[in-house]
């Protein structure tokens, strides 16, 4: 039946990996303390199906240039997709890190200045353990 | 609508093309809405699914347990054959400061046996496992799709508006199990805005590999067993927040949550504070060597009772995170999703007797979650996230009076005992004012009692 071909279908792909404990190195060999991960480090473990286009978006550059001393998107947003470019004085927005958690909407720019609205059906991250 | 075009590209012919009208539709393919499709298919109602994630879970992530009780009242036994973890048999509570930690632990064999208290789950594959129940019981689940927004008709909700060409669905009735970012619950007018910075957390997470029995060696568990770890105090910098570490099978989930406002006036990032937290001594020595699987960020609707949105309109209802149900006090928010949606998916077919779904007649499922645990939980702790950004030293001071009373204490040292119990009480009166004292804990036992 069609439903079970959906179901096999979604499933059938992508199905999230298995953690083999004989791949994994000793972790004695490791050593420690090892540095900590970067946020680029980490987003490099993470799955994502970029769209095209941004889901993101800032509403006003003037309000990030002028009123917004601290820059507060930088440093709320867990996978900092926002950067303030200090020579075009923009924020630049990697949206194809973005983990959509929704931060930035939700006081993360205390200023109310960014758009989020979710990547199209399919696309965006895609949590392997979540 | 031409209905063939409601299914994902890239199929493979077998598929029937799904209908354009429903009984039901159910927005979201977490623990909410695959309990409201399941009990709404296994009750015969034509319902679907629409998940915006390749498959259910692909999106979600939690740093929290799975309830057995509760999520066995959805799905009868379900510890049979999901894709679990382990079992957690520890639940362990840590007071630390930089360099110490005062640690309360229970440890159970009860909950080593069936019917179990609670599971470490990788919601990528848990919540999987619930949405093919929910294809099992007859429902139509259909992934990689993004409901934009609602259709409306005489200022009642009949249906949704999908990402798809020409993808219009109609229903009865619309639940809206989307998750924290309530989007619709805020087109439907029953959310005043996004949500308030004050009452979300915000969880960093990551999954860190490590050998199985390495991991029971570690954290001294029995085989298949697992631990629960949570963490108040340097563990977020000082901020109102927690630590965890849970275990899984082959890896550990180690996280903060720190409510987002103080996070963002702090202009701290979330991950330098989860980097903090594993340099902790007593936090690093459970991870040391864990390599590093993924990382994951969510937000958490903590802001319990108050902020809820409006549960019920003209065809529509709200579950789940999207009506912001969870109670932050005792880590529970899965459970109290799947609750809240097996109750809308009852409101909907005692709804469905009566042939009406209006307001007046969903208003029942406000009714039946204020009767059940759902709702007397959030009620009961509705001070609870006033009282923790309200009382922000609270998380550094007080663990780290704690820790340098238990170090005088427990130093021998060339003291008299009887001066040792003058230097504990001065130690403590330099610290916390008497007055402040009385006043915080008359307060926490105000709000949180």
């Amino acid at each position: 039946m069609s439903i079970e071909a959906e179901q096999e279908r979604s499933s059938g792909k992508e199905q999230p990996a298995e953690v083999c404990p004989d791949c994994l190195p000793d972790p004695e060999e490791l050593g420690w303390p090892q540095p900590a991960p970067t946020v680029a480090n980490r987003l490099g473990l993470v799955k994502f199906k970029p769209d095209s286009n941004s889901h993101l978006r800032i509403i006003n550059g003037e309000v990030c240039r002028h009123t917004c001393r601290r820059k507060y998107c930088t440093h709320s947003c867990p996978a900092q997709v926002y950067r303030w470019e200090s020579e075009e004085k923009v924020i630049s927005i990697a949206f194809e890190g973005c983990l959509e958690c929704g931060t930035c909407r939700s006081g993360g720019c205390p200023y109310g200045n960014i758009e989020m609205r979710y990547p199209r059906g399919g696309y965006g991250v895609q949590y392997r353990f979540g | 609508m031409n209905g063939s075009q409601v299914h994902p590209a890239g199929g493979d012919g077998k598929r029937r093309p799904a209908p354009s009208r429903f009984g039901a539709i159910v927005v979201g393919g977490g623990p909410a809405g695959l309990a409201a499709t399941y009990t709404l298919a296994g009750a015969g109602v034509d319902v679907a699914c629409l998940e915006r994630g390749d498959w259910c879970g692909s999106k979600n992530m939690m740093g929290g347990l799975i309830f057995s009780q509760p999520t066995a009242k959805v799905f009868p036994n379900f510890w049979h054959e999901a894709p679990l973890e382990r079992h957690v048999t520890r639940r362990d509570m840590w007071l630390a400061t930089g360099d110490s930690a005062m640690k309360v632990s229970f440890e159970s064999t009860d909950f080593g046996a069936e019917p179990y208290n609670s599971f470490t789950v990788y919601r990528s594959r848990f919540d999987k496992w619930l949405s093919r129940r929910a294809a099992e019981a007859g429902a139509w689940m259909i992934p990689e799709t993004l409901v934009e927004s609602l259709l409306w008709e005489d200022g009642r909700v009949v249906g949704v508006r999908t990402g798809r060409p020409g993808g219009d669905l109609e229903a009865d009735v619309v639940i809206i199990a989307e998750g924290v970012n309530h989007f619709l619950a805020e087109a439907a007018g029953l959310a005043a805005g996004p949500p308030k910075a004050e009452t979300m957390a915000l969880a960093v997470k990551e999954v860190l590999a490590l050998p199985r029995d390495r991991i029971e060696d570690r954290f001294d568990l029995d085989r298949g067993a697992g631990a629960a770890i949570e963490i108040i105090g340097e563990t977020t910098g000082g901020l109102p927040g927690t630590g965890f570490i849970y275990t899984n099978r082959d890896t550990i989930s180690v996280g903060v949550g720190v409510l987002l406002d103080s996070l963002v006036g702090s202009t701290r990032e979330a991950y330098s504070l989860l980097d903090n937290f594993k340099q902790q001594p007593q936090v690093r020595r459970l991870i040391q060597g864990a390599g590093l699987r993924e990382y994951s960020a969510h937000l958490i609707p903590e802001g319990g009772y108050r902020y809820m949105p409006r549960l019920f309109g003209d065809g529509v209802l709200v579950a789940g995170d999207a009506a912001g149900m969870v109670n932050a006090i005792n880590s529970e928010g899965a459970n109290l999703a799947l609750l809240s949606g097996q109750m809308a998916a009852q409101t909907v077919l005692s709804c469905r007797e009566e042939g009406r779904f209006d307001a007046a007649a969903l208003g029942r499922y406000r009714t039946m979650l204020e009767n059940s645990l759902v709702l007397k939980d959030l009620r009961k702790y509705s001070s609870a996230t006033n009282f923790l950004s309200s009382h922000q030293h609270l998380f550094g001071l007080y663990p780290e009076l704690l820790a340098s009373l238990a170090r005088e204490f427990l130093t021998v040292d060339n003291m008299s005992k009887a001066d040792k119990e003058r230097l504990l009480a001065r130690l403590f009166r330099s610290q916390v004012p008497v007055r402040s004292l009385i006043k915080d804990f008359y307060q926490a036992w105000r709000d949180l009692k």
